[in-house]
């Protein structure tokens, strides 16, 4: 037992967080400006879209890998597709025996799918059931990916303009009823293969959002040691320093209940991967409004503003408690999946 | 003990809802703008009627303000103006006789639209810290500076500004109240755009207004006592019809709860009761908080309970409109709204005097526990 980075896996962080500015944003400014050709290029040079291709089976990187670049993207608040558009849209691809063409584009950085998920964003969608759906990671694509059934197939675009709250990663709704022209990929997904990509799944987002609470906390612990009121730092009132330890906590929590699920994807049983992921998912699930609302909350009048970040973490992390499932969601499962594992 | 109206409270209350009945039916009430809104209260005699008479008011009990906000909010009407009770009365009790003949009529008509200059970017909570200045240059106040936080500055006619007139005086003795016309020369005012994607507030700009000698309210260096008393007002949740606008809001997510459908979820129904419960909390407190004025109590710590029950009712509201649309608001189904709504929400533990700062006042102040 050692449950720490391997220096490989820290110099991997160090390059996710070298890329900095062509991947991330640091105000809101920056969204308007932001370059996506660029910033995905960059990821695909770095070789980081291609983690999940599989060689000989075995994928090219293990799921700590992949946590790892989804917490420093997480971080720097990118809005480049990494999760949905890459790591996920390959280890689907992956898991369904698709051609090799198909998974090689999307890690060379020429194709890059979005994921449609159910309308209550708990999973992939099924198109059998007409009922439309959310669009995410795909608003620079043409296509994305879903199930049919336990087929996943390839729904052709376009989607439509993005919206919704989070400025960094927009989503699409697809109305119930309309009419999508897909085509299948690869064979159908065992039950296990489901539960793999969904452990997968829940990991990168909580890591996504563990990433970005931690980064909000450490901006205000900044913060709050230059602010003065009454003389001193406002990071020398207890009222504060207890409600940044507090975060702290919860956040620290999330990076180690994210990272056994991640050390889970590659090394447990895909049920073990998946209580550990939905374990990692729920606990961010219950404490990230909380972060982001203790971090605006000591920022003061500022942080109240839409130029200033605390609001893009903020947006960004009530999105990744809604996807694949909030607390609620995640604890009605895991009473089951308890049950399964013994 | 009695929550419920008294013979004469009962009679007001109906004649209201019956005049509110009217005004709806008639001119589509919640349609109007601030201003007008305004003077429609004011001519149906309902601004101010809580100053004494010699105020120029009609010497009710303070209950009767908690009464028109619930009915002003059961009506769906715009909320009741805040500026007269609280900066009207600051001006009634520490102005001129010449400054009460110019400004307290049109404060209470609504013809003047006040804002509150007190913060700055360097001084939020520690407002005494603030570095405007004013110096007097003949017979005129000539005012340098930046306030940050100027609400509705843009859409205002007045401004209650604080700046600092005696720079070697201690830090709240220099401090003096100035009254200023948003029209003067050297004032400018940028909107701030707000996490709920709105312009409420504002930063102002004060580069050498000069305004009359007279337009100093109180005396030099006597501005951090008027401002304190003034914020006292500014701070009754009843004063404020902050009440009857989350009661209006909680309508309005009951409404879309039910039109979309949702309400069938036992969470959508807990978040929307919570937000209730929160609510009616803030709602009681301020009749009992009231009703222990109108008895004849002390104010004592009901000022930063009353601040820290508002926020925690407006948050909770602001919490009830994502959980109950959930993934709805979260891809923007409704437009934002309910986002919107949230982030709205967010900043009422910020503003006029922070949690934190509450409970520091309540537990210091008024629960004799020692500083450190
Ligand atoms: C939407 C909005 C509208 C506003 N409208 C007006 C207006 O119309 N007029 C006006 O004058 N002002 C207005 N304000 C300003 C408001 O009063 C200040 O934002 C508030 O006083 C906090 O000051 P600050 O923003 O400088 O934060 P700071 O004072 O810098 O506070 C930062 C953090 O430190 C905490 N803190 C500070 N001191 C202590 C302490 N002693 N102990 C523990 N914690 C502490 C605060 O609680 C906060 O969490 C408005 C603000 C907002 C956001």
């Amino acid at each position: 037992m050692l449950a720490v980075p391997t220096p490989e896996q820290e110099l991997l962080a160090d390059t996710v967080r070298s890329l900095g500015a062509a991947v991330g944003v640091r105000n809101p400014q920056d969204l308007d400006a932001f370059q996506h050709e660029k910033a995905w290029a960059a990821l695909a040079g770095t070789g980081l879209l291609g983690l999940r291709v599989r060689d000989d089976g075995q994928p090219e990187a293990s799921g700590v890998d992949v946590m790892i670049v989804a917490q420093g993207l997480g971080a720097q608040l990118s809005p480049a597709p990494f999760l949905a558009s890459a790591a996920l849209a390959i280890e689907l691809l992956e898991l369904a025996g698709a051609d090799r063409p198909l998974i090689d584009a999307i890690a060379a950085g020429d194709a890059q799918p979005g994921l449609l998920l159910d309308r209550g964003l708990t999973g992939l969608a099924d198109i059998t059931a007409g009922d439309g759906g959310v669009l995410i990671g795909g608003v620079h694509s043409d296509h994305a990916l879903a199930l049919r059934g336990n087929q996943v197939v390839r729904v052709q675009g376009p989607f439509g303009p993005g919206g919704g709250a989070d400025l960094t990663s927009r989503t699409t709704r697809i109305a119930p009823g309309t009419e999508l022209s897909a085509t299948g990929v690869g064979e159908p997904l065992t039950p296990e293969a489901v539960r793999r990509w969904t452990a997968l799944a829940l990991t990168l987002v909580s890591a996504d959002c563990a990433g970005a609470m931690r980064a909000a906390v450490d901006g205000v612990i900044e913060y709050s040691k230059q602010r003065i009121a009454y003389g001193v730092p406002i990071a020398s009132f207890q009222a504060l320093q207890h409600l940044i330890a507090d975060a702290f906590t919860a956040c620290e929590a999330a990076v180690t209940t994210t990272s056994y699920a991640a050390w889970a994807i590659d090394a447990a049983e895909p049920v073990e991967a998946l209580l550990a992921a939905r374990t990692a998912k729920a606990w961010v699930g219950a404490v990230a409004r909380n972060v982001v609302e203790t971090v605006m909350q000591i920022y003061g009048g500022i942080g109240q503003t839409w130029e200033h970040i605390s609001h893009v973490y903020a947006r960004r992390a009530l999105l990744d408690v809604a996807l694949f499932g909030d607390e609620n969601y995640q604890l009605d499962q895991i009473f089951d999946l308890r049950r399964e594992v013994g | 003990m009695d929550f419920l109206d008294s013979p004469e409270e009962a009679e007001y209350r109906a004649g209201l809802r019956a005049w509110l009945e009217r005004l709806t039916a008639e001119h589509d009430g919640p349609g109007m703008s601030t201003r007008d809104w305004h003077r429609t209260l004011y001519d149906a005699g309902y601004i101010g009627q809580t100053w004494t008479v010699e105020e120029g008011g009609k010497g009710l009990p303070p209950t009767y303000d908690v009464i028109l906000t619930q009915e002003v909010a059961r009506a769906d009407a715009p909320s009741v103006p805040a500026n007269p009770n609280y900066l009207g009365r600051t001006i009634f009790k520490f102005g001129t006789e010449e400054q009460k003949a110019k400004f307290l009529e049109p404060t209470l008509n609504g013809d003047i639209q006040w804002c509150q200059g007190f913060s700055e970017p360097g001084a939020g909570s520690d407002l005494a810290s603030m570095r405007t200045r004013a110096e007097l240059v003949g017979d005129e106040w000539v005012i340098n500076g930046q306030k940050l936080w100027t609400s509705a500055a843009h859409e205002s006619d007045w401004c209650f500004l604080l700046a600092r007139s005696e720079p070697d005086a201690p830090r709240h003795k220099g401090i003096s109240v100035f009254l200023v016309d948003m029209k003067t020369p050297g004032v400018t005012v940028r909107p701030i755009r707000t996490t709920d994607g709105h312009e409420h507030t504002c930063e102002t700009f004060w580069d050498d207004v000069r305004i009359p000698a007279g337009n100093i309210l109180g005396r030099r260096g006597g501005g951090w006592p008027i401002a304190m008393w003034a914020l006292q007002f500014e701070r009754g949740p009843a004063d404020l019809g902050i009440v009857a606008g989350l009661l209006k809001g909680l309508h309005k997510l009951d409404a879309y709860a039910r039109e979309h459908e949702l309400d069938a979820s036992a969470d959508v129904r807990r978040a929307i009761a919570k937000a209730y419960v929160d609510i009616r909390v803030l709602d009681l407190n301020s009749v009992r908080q009231l009703s222990n004025r109108v008895a004849g109590h002390a104010p004592g710590s009901d000022g930063p309970v009353a601040k820290l029950l508002w926020a925690i009712g407006a948050q909770s509201l602001g919490h009830a409109w994502l959980d109950a649309l959930g993934p709805l608001a979260l891809t923007g189904a409704d437009d934002g709204h309910a986002v919107s709504e949230y982030f709205y929400s967010r900043p009422s533990s910020v503003y006029g005097g922070s949690a934190q700062i509450q409970r520091n006042l309540l537990a210091q102040r008024f629960l004799g526990m020692p500083r450190t």
